[in-house]
C-alpha cells in the first residue's frame, strides 16, 4: 500500500518515523529494565520486609559508619527502636551489640535496592544521593525519606538530580541549605524540601576524637597527597610529576587515594605504587591518623579539604585541576561551586608551573595568617552547632516520626 | 477489517461526492468531479490539519525548551545511567518521548484520507472512458510527448507534479532548518517515481491537492485566514446553488441546498453569540468526564450495529433469493466495519482531537441522531418493492401527514432523550448498552436464518440476471462500485456467477452499440 502526501505532510511522515522509532527504543529499553528488575528480584524473593518499622537507617557503604554511629549510639542511649540497612558486608556496624539497634546486610549491588523499594517504615534516614532517579525508588509505603549529607561542603557536586525526591535534608550549614533552595528553584514540579541544620556528624566526630588525641609536633613536616577521584582527580591528571616534585623536597611525603581510586582506578594507581615505593602509600579506613599527623594537606577539590581545614585547624594547597561540572547538579548553576570558591579562600593555589618550587610554597602556606582567618569564617558558614549534631537528629527524627503518627492518626 | 474501518468510510464519502457531480452536474465532466472531489476532501480534512500543525508546534516547542539540559545529559552519562538520567528530566517536566509522536500522530490521521481517495479513483473506470483536454484517457498514464526512444512516451503530468511539490515545499519550509528542505525534495522525488505510471486522472487529482495545500500555506501566512475561508466556502456555496437550480433537480433539493448556504453564510455571527455561557445554560457545563466519552461511544456504537448489522441485514431479508446471500459473512465484514468506522472510530478520532465546545456537544447529537435514525428505520420499514439497483418505486414518497409528522415527532423526542441521558449518565449508558447488546443478537439470529437458505433451491436468480437490459447492468456496475450496497450486489455473488454477470454486461453492451 502505497502512501501519498504532499511535500509539508511528506516531512512530517519522516518525523514520524523517526518519532515511532525514538519511542520503540526508549519503551524497549524500560521494558528491558523491568525485565532486569524482576530476574534480579527472584533472589530478592525469601527476604520480606512487612512490618512497619518507625526509623530506617540505611547505609550503602561501610564508610558512613561514622556518619551513622553517633545517631545510632543516641538511639540506643535513649532506648528507642531502630533498624539499621548497610549494603556493606562487612560494615563495622553488623559487628555492634546494640539492643535497641537492629542490624541487617541487605545484600551486595542492586538487591539492597529490591528490598529498600518495598519497605514499610516511617522514616528512611541515608547518605546516598539521587534517590528515584537510579535503581533505587522511592517505597510506597515508606512516608519520609530524609538526606544527611557526610560531607560539609554544599553538595552541588552530587550527580543530576541528587536531592530532588528527598522530603527533608538535615543540613550542616548555612551553604548547603543556599544551595538546595537554588537547585529547586531550577527544577519544575519537585516538592520543596524541609531543610533543617543539624550541624556535621562527620566533623563533630572528627573533632571528638581530636580533642581527645595528643597534639603532634613533628620534626620533619609531613605533607600529606590525598586527591579526589575520577578524571579530575589530581593522581588522574599528574600523579607522576606531583610526586617526582615532592620527592625532592625535604618533607615526608604520604599519599593517600580516595577509596573509589582502590575500587576503580586501580590502572592509574598501580604503577605510581611501584614507581614511588618510598613514598607512604596510606590505605586505612580511617584517615584520621593521617590527617593528624600531617602538617599541610595537598589536594583537589575532595570532601577531605573540609575536613582538615576545619577540625585540624591546619593550612592547605590545592592543586590546580579544573573540574568538569558536567554531570552534577552543580552544572545548572551559573555561579561556582561553593566548594570551589571556599577552597580558593582555605588555600593556596599549586600550578603545575610551580611544581620546581612546590618546598617554598609550602613553606608559606604553613606561615599564612590570612589563611587561618578563612577558616574561620568558612566553619561558621558551613558547620553549625559544633559537637551537638548527633543529639539534633536523634531529636528531629524522633519528633519527625510523632508528627507522621499524628498525622496518619 | 481495518481497511474497512478506517479508511472504506472515506472512501464512500469521496464516492458519494464523485457521483454526486457525475449525476447531478454532468456538465462539469468527469474532471470536474475530479476538483470537486478534491476540493471537498481537502476542506472536509482541513481541520484535522490545522490540530495536527498546532499539535506539532506544541511539540516542536516544548524539545526545543528541553534541548539543552537533554544534550548535556547525553554528553555527561553513557549506557543506562545516561538512560535513566533522561529518564529523571523527563518526568520533571512532565515529558515522555512517546508524545513526540504526537505531533506525527496527527499525521496518520490525513493518510487515510489520501488513501481512500487514490484507491477510488484506480479503480474508478468512469475515469477510463473520459477524456478531459489535451489528455485522451484519464484512466491512464498520460503519453503527452512520445519519444520513439525504446518506444517510450514521456509522462507529463507526474513531472508538473513535482515542480509544483517543489515550489509548494520552499514556501512550506522557508524558515525551517536546512534538514527539513532537504526531506521535502527528497519527499518529492520519491512521490514522481511513485506515481510515474498512474492513471492521469489520479495525477490530475494528485496536483489538484497539492495546489490546495499551496493556496493554505500562502492563506495562512495572511491575516485572517479563517475569515478567507469562510468566504470562499460561502461563494463556492452560492454558485453550486445557482448550478442546482438551472439544472433539472428537484425543487426540494434545491431548496433545502439553498437554506444550508445560508446557513454556512451566516455561520461566524451565529459562533459569535453562540459561547460557552450560552451552551452552559442548557448543557451541564461539569467537568468532562469519562461517563460522556461512554455514552458518546456506545451511541456511536448502537448507530454502527443497526446500520451494519440489522438495517443490512434487513434489506437482505426482503428478497432473499434475489441477493442470494449464501454467507453473510461476506457483506458483514465489510458493512459492519465501514459502519463502525463512521460511526465510532472516526467520531472518537473527532472527540479526542477537538476541544472542550466539541467535547459537550457531540454526545447529544449522537444521541439524538442514534435514536432518530433508529426509530425511522424501525417505522418506516416498507420500503416497497426494491431492484438491485435500490430505485425505490416513485409512487412510494406519496406525501401524506404521516410522512411529515412523525419525523417531526421523532426529532422531538429524541432531544428529549438526548437530554435525559446526558442528565442521568448511568441510566443512559445501561439503556444505551442494552440496545447494542440486542442490535447484536438480533443481527446473529437473523445470520443464522440466513445460512439455512439453500442456493441450489433458486434458480430464479440466474434467469433474474440474464432478462435485465443492458442499461440496467450498466448502472448496477456504475452505482454499485463503491457503494454502500456494493456488498449486496455483484461483487458478493458467488465468483463463478459474477463471472457470468461481468460478460453478460459486456456482450449486451456491445450488442446495443
Amino acid at each position: 500500500m502505497l502512501l501519498y502526501i504532499d511535500p509539508g505532510t511528506g516531512s512530517i511522515l519522516i518525523s514520524l518515523f523517526i518519532g515511532l522509532a525514538t519511542t520503540a527504543i526508549f519503551g524497549a529499553r524500560i521494558l528491558y529494565s523491568k525485565f532486569k528488575y524482576i530476574f534480579t528480584g527472584e533472589k530478592a524473593k525469601n527476604l520480606k520486609i512487612t512490618d512497619n518499622e518507625r526509623i530506617v537507617i540505611f547505609s550503602d557503604h561501610k564508610r558512613y559508619w561514622n556518619v551513622f554511629k553517633p545517631i545510632c549510639d543516641e538511639f540506643e542511649k535513649r532506648q528507642i527502636p531502630i533498624s539499621f540497612y548497610t549494603a556493606s558486608s562487612d560494615d563495622p556496624a553488623l559487628e555492634t551489640s546494640y539492643k535497641f539497634v537492629k542490624t541487617e546486610f541487605l545484600g551486595e549491588g542492586n538487591i539492597p535496592y529490591l528490598k529498600l523499594n518495598k519497605l514499610n517504615a516511617d522514616i528512611v534516614l541515608a547518605t546516598t544521593p539521587n534517590l528515584d532517579v537510579y535503581q533505587w525508588k522511592r517505597s510506597k509505603n515508606v512516608k519520609y525519606y530524609v538526606h544527611i549529607p557526610h560531607t560539609v561542603d554544599d553538595l552541588a557536586g552530587y550527580r543530576m538530580f541528587g536531592l530532588d525526591y528527598y522530603d527533608a535534608v538535615l543540613t550542616t550549614g548555612v551553604n548547603q541549605q543556599n544551595l538546595i533552595r537554588k537547585i529547586e528553584e531550577l527544577r519544575p514540579n519537585i516538592k520543596k524540601k524541609e531543610l533543617f541544620s543539624v550541624g556535621s556528624l562527620t566533623l563533630d566526630n572528627l573533632k571528638r576524637k581530636f580533642d581527645s588525641t595528643e597534639r603532634v609536633c613533628n620534626d620533619k613536616k609531613i605533607v600529606l597527597l590525598a586527591p579526589s577521584w575520577g578524571k579530575s582527580g589530581i593522581l588522574s591528571r599528574y600523579g607522576e610529576k606531583l610526586l617526582l616534585a615532592l620527592e625532592k623536597t625535604n618533607f615526608k611525603i604520604v599519599v593517600r587515594p580516595h577509596p573509589q581510586t582502590i575500587v576503580s582506578e586501580q590502572s592509574i594507581l598501580k604503577p605510581l605504587q611501584d614507581k614511588f615505593s618510598n613514598i607512604e602509600w596510606n590505605t586505612d579506613n580511617d584517615n584520621f591518623d593521617v590527617l593528624n599527623k600531617a602538617d599541610i594537606l595537598i589536594t583537589d577539590f575532595s570532601g577531605i579539604i573540609f575536613d582538615y581545614s576545619l577540625v585540624f585547624d591546619k593550612p592547605l594547597i590545592y592543586a590546580d585541576t579544573s573540574f568538569d561540572t558536567l554531570p552534577y547538579d552543580a552544572d545548572w548553576l551559573k555561579e561556582k561551586m561553593w566548594s570551589l570558591r571556599s577552597v580558593e579562600r582555605l588555600g593556596i593555589q599549586l600550578k603545575e608551573s610551580d611544581f620546581d618550587k612546590i618546598e617554598s610554597v609550602i613553606n608559606e602556606a604553613l606561615k599564612s595568617e590570612n589563611l587561618q582567618n578563612a577558616r574561620n569564617e568558612i566553619r561558621n558558614e558551613c558547620w553549625e552547632e559544633i559537637g551537638e549534631s548527633a543529639v539534633n537528629t536523634t531529636d528531629w527524627l524522633i519528633e519527625k516520626d510523632k508528627q507522621l503518627i499524628r498525622c496518619t492518626n | 477489517m481495518l481497511y474497512n474501518l478506517i479508511i472504506l468510510p472515506i472512501e464512500t464519502v469521496v464516492d458519494w461526492v464523485f457521483m454526486f457531480f457525475i449525476n447531478r452536474l454532468p456538465f462539469l465532466g468527469v474532471i470536474g468531479a475530479v476538483v470537486g472531489v478534491s476540493l471537498v476532501i481537502n476542506f472536509l480534512a482541513l481541520p484535522l490539519y490545522n490540530i495536527a500543525d498546532s499539535l506539532q508546534e506544541n511539540e516542536r516547542n516544548i524539545s526545543k525548551k528541553l534541548e539543552y539540559r537533554v544534550n548535556r545529559i547525553k554528553k555527561a552519562f553513557k549506557g543506562n545511567e545516561q538512560f535513566m538520567m533522561l529518564q529523571t528530566y523527563y518526568r520533571q517536566n512532565n515529558y515522555h518521548p512517546l508524545y513526540a509522536l504526537r505531533s506525527s500522530l496527527s499525521i496518520l490521521i490525513e493518510i487515510p484520507f489520501f488513501i481512500a481517495a487514490y484507491q477510488y479513483l484506480s479503480h474508478q473506470p468512469i475515469l477510463h472512458d473520459a477524456s478531459f483536454w489535451i489528455f485522451k484517457d484519464l484512466g491512464s498514464p498520460d503519453n503527452l510527448f512520445s519519444f520513439k526512444i525504446l518506444g517510450h512516451s514521456l509522462h507529463i503530468l507526474p513531472i508538473l507534479m513535482t515542480l509544483i511539490n517543489f515550489v509548494s515545499g520552499a514556501i512550506y519550509t522557508k524558515e525551517a532548518p536546512f534538514k527539513e528542505k532537504i526531506q521535502l525534495y527528497v519527499v518529492a522525488v520519491v512521490f514522481l517515481l511513485l506515481l510515474y505510471n498512474s492513471p492521469s486522472g489520479l495525477v490530475i487529482y494528485w496536483i489538484l491537492n497539492n495546489c490546495f495545500s499551496l493556496v493554505k500555506n500562502v492563506v495562512m501566512k495572511m491575516k485572517n485566514p479563517v475569515a478567507i475561508l469562510h468566504k470562499v466556502i460561502s461563494g463556492l456555496l452560492i454558485c453550486l446553488c445557482f448550478v442546482l437550480a438551472f439544472s433539472n433537480g428537484s425543487k426540494s433539493k434545491v431548496i433545502v441546498f439553498s437554506i444550508f448556504t445560508l446557513f454556512v453564510m451566516f455561520f461566524p455571527i451565529l459562533k459569535r453569540n453562540l459561547n460557552l455561557k450560552l451552551i452552559s445554560k442548557f448543557v451541564c457545563v461539569k467537568k468532562i468526564s469519562k461517563s460522556n466519552l461512554i455514552i458518546f461511544l456506545l451511541s456511536g456504537l448502537s448507530l454502527g450495529l443497526f446500520a451494519g448489522l440489522l438495517f443490512v441485514l434487513r434489506i437482505v431479508d426482503l428478497d432473499l433469493e434475489k441477493y442470494m446471500i449464501i454467507n453473510p459473512n461476506g457483506f458483514l465484514r465489510k458493512t459492519i466495519p465501514l459502519f463502525l468506522g463512521f460511526f465510532v472510530f472516526w467520531p472518537f478520532v473527532i472527540y479526542k482531537l477537538f476541544g472542550e465546545k466539541v467535547k459537550l456537544v457531540l454526545p447529544y447529537i449522537f444521541i439524538m441522531i442514534c435514536i432518530c435514525f433508529i426509530s425511522n428505520s424501525l417505522l418506516f420499514s416498507k420500503l416497497g418493492e426494491s431492484n438491485l439497483c435500490f430505485e425505490i418505486s416513485k409512487d412510494f414518497f406519496i406525501v401524506n401527514a404521516k410522512l411529515i409528522i412523525l419525523p417531526i415527532l421523532i426529532f422531538l423526542i429524541s432531544v428529549v432523550i438526548s437530554f435525559a441521558f446526558m442528565r442521568f449518565k448511568k441510566i443512559g449508558v445501561i439503556i444505551l448498552s442494552a440496545i447494542c447488546v440486542f442490535e447484536l443478537s438480533a443481527g446473529i439470529f437473523k445470520c443464522k436464518k440466513l445460512y439455512d437458505f439453500d442456493l441450489n433451491e433458486n434458480k430464479n436468480a440466474v434467469e433474474y440476471f440474464n432478462s435485465m437490459s443492458a442499461n440496467e447492468y450498466l448502472k448496477i456496475r456504475v452505482r454499485s462500485q463503491k457503494q454502500i450496497h456494493n456488498f449486496v450486489t455483484v461483487n458478493l455473488l458467488p465468483p463463478a456467477l459474477r463471472e457470468t454477470f461481468y460478460e453478460n454486461c459486456r456482450l449486451k453492451i456491445q450488442e446495443e452499440k
